[in-house]
């Protein structure tokens, strides 16, 4: 079973992870949550598969010292955060975040995050999505066209069916067209145990080849 | 009452400008009199001097006080420390040059720098007090006096040198009298500007919220009014739900204008939140999310961008996504909502607001999607490197 750490200081939001967790199919077990990233490095949260943290510890500024430090114990984190922007996103996948959800996008999407990250495999939610559609950054990886309608009528439609229809894509391009570009961003900038799991393991499903990036 | 720095800097301006003008002319007035007048005279008059080398002397001193003050006021400065050297070295040389006239020739044609003299002092004193000017130029009179009496008033009489002195005299002290009057005037001159200047922009306001008053209620004339009178007159039933999705709408057209006039840094965002904040009033699940960076966008293309929104916002039922995507080639304001007949008449009502915006939309089962895209910053940008 996936186990799941959750740092974040806010009792409410600890409760509503747990229940989502526990209402999964099949069920994701929370061993442990705190309101500092201590939970995620002690016992039980050291060796749970993936650390749910949230951004903005204390009301400072955000945590992106925390977020380093775990990425480089080699840690699955997904970013769950307030913080809906453009900046804040691109910040914590350059660190080598796993994913990047705002508050707004949990109930939707917390859940297939965390599946994802125990098991390797990308997962672009519609707010990072949009950030990566209108990433202008010199140092970007290059996306395709296509790949960039895909991103933003993502962030737009929240709706795969949605963007399949608007695009006349099918719904299995539509995904193969986020996940390409999500492996094309770990593949880039500052190198993570956790980004190569995620290059490798693309290469070997055959999502990309080793020539495209 | 006016700010008085910004008035003192006004006249200040208007002070140096002036003075600037008027030290020029008087540099000039000076070397055409050296030049035309004196010269011809110091050369003819060679004879009438024990040694002709302090006349010579004096006079490019003199020419060089002109030149320099001719060259000191283009370069917009006013005179250093060496004013009031240099105003001793003119004397001391104009009295070398009376101690060298034969003194049958003293105040007589040959003696050219008497009345010269006056010339170079009013350069020096330029932006001083006039008393300054005044007792310097008596102090030149008593020298040539002291120098003058003991051998005896020779060739002119006493009546004509006070007239030649009074002559010259009256030139330059006229020069100094007008360039203090300037300094005055240019505080009057500053001063009716700074009430021009308040004048015109009160009424520059008073236009600019006229003209955006009058903007409003034109755009408001033809949706709102008709609305309001049909409810008025009961042609119109407010239990009708086309009724009361109407008049949403146009309150939140109303309030999108309303937030128009707002100072804000990113209006097209205060635009679109002001229409989430409605939706919320109501009940409603609004999610507001935008990405890229802010661009300048015209005000009609604003609302025109923002009209499906603000359609959208009104007559969603539960839930509604709104999205803003700014990128130089276009920006997209799209709506996800789940009422799908209402916002599909809406739309109806207002497409074609703008050509330079376009309005798409998608239906999928009970949700339906509006994407209104303006790609003028593309286009404007192409033509820019064209």
């Amino acid at each position: 079973m996936t186990s799941v750490v959750v740092v974040d200081d806010h009792p409410v939001v600890v409760a509503g992870v747990r229940a989502w967790c526990a209402g999964a199919v099949p069920p994701i077990e929370v061993v442990c949550s705190g309101p500092t990233s201590a939970a995620a490095w002690l016992p039980p949260g050291d060796t749970a598969d993936v650390v749910v943290l949230d951004l903005q510890l204390n009301h400072g500024t955000p945590a992106y010292g925390e977020l380093r430090r775990l990425v480089d114990a080699g840690r699955q984190v997904i970013v769950y955060t307030m913080r809906d922007d453009h900046d804040s996103a691109l910040t914590c996948l350059d660190i080598g975040a796993f994913s990047f959800l705002t508050k707004a996008e949990g109930q939707d999407h917390l859940v297939a995050a965390i599946e994802a990250a125990a098991r390797n495999l990308p997962y672009t939610p519609p707010g990072l999505a949009g950030a990566l559609g209108t990433d202008l950054r010199s140092d970007r990886p290059r996306l395709a066209p296509r790949e960039v309608e895909v991103l933003r009528e993502w962030f737009h439609c929240e709706s795969r069916e949605m963007v399949a229809m608007a695009l006349n894509l099918s719904i299995h391009t539509v995904n193969t067209y986020l996940d390409r570009v999500r492996i094309k961003y770990a593949n880039v900038g500052r190198p993570a145990p956790t980004k190569a799991a995620l290059v490798a393991r693309a290469i070997q499903d055959g999502l990309v080849t080793v020539d495209e990036l | 009452m006016p700010p008085p720095d910004e008035l003192r800097a006004e006249a200040g301006l208007l002070t140096a400008r002036l003075t600037r003008a008027m030290r020029l002319l008087t540099a000039g007035i000076t070397l055409a009199i050296l030049g035309g007048l004196e010269l011809p005279v110091l050369v003819a008059s060679r004879a009438a001097y024990t040694h002709v080398l302090p006349q010579y002397l004096a006079w490019i001193l003199f020419a060089l006080v002109a030149v320099g003050e001719a060259i000191a006021a283009l370069r917009g400065r006013l005179h250093g420390w060496w004013r009031w050297p240099a105003v001793l070295l003119v004397l001391a040389a104009s009295a070398a040059a009376t101690a060298t006239v034969r003194p049958e020739d003293l105040l007589g044609i040959p003696h050219w720098s008497f009345g010269v003299v006056g010339w170079a002092l009013v350069l020096l004193t330029f932006g001083e007090p006039l008393s300054r000017f005044v007792l310097v130029l008596l102090g030149h009179y008593l020298i040539t006096l002291v120098q003058v009496l003991p051998g005896g008033v020779v060739a002119p009489t006493l009546a004509g040198v006070l007239n030649q002195a009074m002559l010259a005299a009256a030139f330059q002290l006229s020069t100094a009298v007008f360039a203090v009057a300037l300094g005055r005037a240019a505080t009057g001159t500053a001063h009716a500007w700074w009430r021009g200047e308040q004048e015109r922009t009160r009424a520059a306001i008073a236009d600019s919220l006229h003209a955006d008053r009058v903007e409003r209620y034109a755009t408001l004339a033809t949706t709102t009014s008709p609305l309001l009178a049909g409810l008025g007159s009961g042609a119109l039933d407010p239990g009708d739900a086309a009724v009361r999705r109407s008049c949403a709408i146009e309150a939140a057209r109303m309030r999108r204008l309303l937030a128009d006039t707002d100072l804000v840094a990113d209006p097209l965002v205060h635009h679109i939140r002001a229409c989430v904040e409605l939706a919320e009033q109501r009940g409603v699940r609004a999610a507001f999310a935008e990405r890229g960076e802010y661009l300048d966008i015209p005000k009609p293309v604003r609302l025109a961008l923002t009209e499906a929104a603000a359609a959208a916002l009104a007559t969603a039922r539960e839930t509604i996504r709104v999205t803003l995507v700014r990128t130089p080639a276009a920006v997209t304001v799209s709506v996800v909502s789940d009422a799908v007949p209402e916002l599909a008449a809406a739309l109806t009502e207002i497409s074609g607001a703008t050509e330079a915006v376009t309005v798409s939309s998608v239906v999928l089962g009970d949700r339906i999607r509006v994407a209104s895209v303006w790609q003028g910053t593309a286009a404007e940008q192409e033509g820019g490197r064209a």
